[in-house]
């Protein structure tokens, strides 16, 4: 039972991966765009 | 050529996608290996290598899969080009490429401070200097070697007061150095503890593994991600050699208190110059890291690793791919 519970959790710890992905997407995108930004507010 | 040409060409691309392929990979595996709580040492090692192997190999291995990655196209529909920021013209006043170029001439000079002048200067006087050997106070040391099962070692009492304790493996057979000075402070049970760990080296080395990230390390000494990303896998190694001695000797609060004996008082090295106090800060915090894990019986147990090992592989394998 308890080791059926601990299997189970540490299967829930995997979707830490796509969490992880998502937010990791997102900083990674915004540091692409940021030069465009950059470019646009400051250096025209 | 200028610099805007080199950072399109073969070699450039190179630099800079590799550069970004193990800033990915070092984030990415910082965080999972912190979420999933893997405090396994032999395990996090596995995982940080992935930040200066996959690196390595990504853009020659990506080029070849789609030799077309790198145009116009492909770089709009990318995740991260690196282009937009090397290609802005004018930060201010600071171009970014040669902010790009100092971040690479302080990579080198970091580099060659830490390994290249230190590693000569220990050459020098290693040629210069002959240290006394104390033949009458090595049966101890003997003892415990035998009580280890590693009386193939060969070890040598240096007599002098400083305490220093470190594995040769340049010579005929691996050999354990200790001065006499570091004999006078330590119990029985602690100097079987340290003469532990340097066994777990000597055993260890036989992989070398290190040796392959170190040479991987050189090779790549212009990004500072693999600087840190080494650092920590040699942490992992002493970590490694600390939890096989911890085993050894069943004493893990023992080990500990030893490692306490060598944190390097800060208080002197008021006159030392800006890199010498953060060598010196560098290492306390290495024993301190060591220390903290040791008292707090940090948990070895990890479930599924080759199934984490894989998916973070994985992940950061696709995630690069689409940076360009």
């Amino acid at each position: 039972m308890n080791m059926s519970k601990n299997i189970s959790r540490e299967l829930l710890n995997l979707f830490y991966i796509p969490v992880v992905i998502v937010i990791f997407i997102l900083v990674i995108k915004m540091f692409n765009w940021l030069p465009l930004i950059i470019l646009e507010l400051f250096l025209r | 050529m200028d610099i805007h040409g080199f950072l399109n060409s073969y070699v450039g691309n190179y630099i800079v996608q590799s550069f970004f392929h193990s800033l990915t990979a070092a984030v990415l595996v910082g965080a999972l290996v912190r979420l999933w709580k893997i405090e396994n040492p032999l395990i996090v090692q596995k995982f940080r290598s992935l930040v200066i192997l996959l690196p390595l190999v990504s853009f020659p291995v990506y080029y070849l899969l789609n030799p077309i990655r790198g145009n116009a196209s492909f770089r709009m529909s990318a995740l991260f080009d690196s282009s937009r920021w090397l290609d802005l013209a004018q930060w201010g006043m600071v171009p970014v490429s040669l902010v790009l170029i100092s971040l690479v001439i302080g990579a080198l000079l970091v580099l060659a401070c830490q390994e290249l002048i230190m590693l000569t200067i220990q050459w020098v006087q290693s040629k210069k200097e002959t240290y006394p050997v104390n033949a009458a106070v090595q049966s101890p040391v003997k003892r415990i070697l035998r009580e280890l099962h590693a009386p193939l070692l060969d070890d040598y009492v240096i007599e002098s007061n400083d305490q220093v304790l470190f594995t040769t493996l340049t010579g005929p057979k691996p050999a354990i150095v200790l001065t006499s000075g570091l004999l006078r402070i330590l119990s029985y049970d602690q100097l079987k503890a340290a003469l532990g760990h340097e066994v777990a080296h000597a055993i260890r080395n036989n992989s070398h593994f290190l040796t392959l990230l170190m040479l991987i390390r050189l090779l790549m000494f212009y990004n500072p991600v693999m600087l840190f990303a080494f650092k920590a896998a040699s942490l992992d190694e002493e970590k490694i050699c600390d939890d096989i001695a911890a085993f050894w000797t069943g004493k893990p609060q023992v080990l500990a208190d030893t490692l306490k004996r060598f944190y390097i008082a800060e208080e002197g090295i008021g006159n030392s110059t800006v890199l010498e106090t953060a060598a010196v800060s560098g290492t306390n915090m290495m024993i301190k890291a060591r220390v903290e894990r040791l008292e707090r019986k940090a948990s070895q147990q990890v479930s599924l690793p080759w199934l984490k090992f894989a998916f973070t592989m994985l992940t950061i394998v696709v995630i690069n791919y689409y940076i360009v």
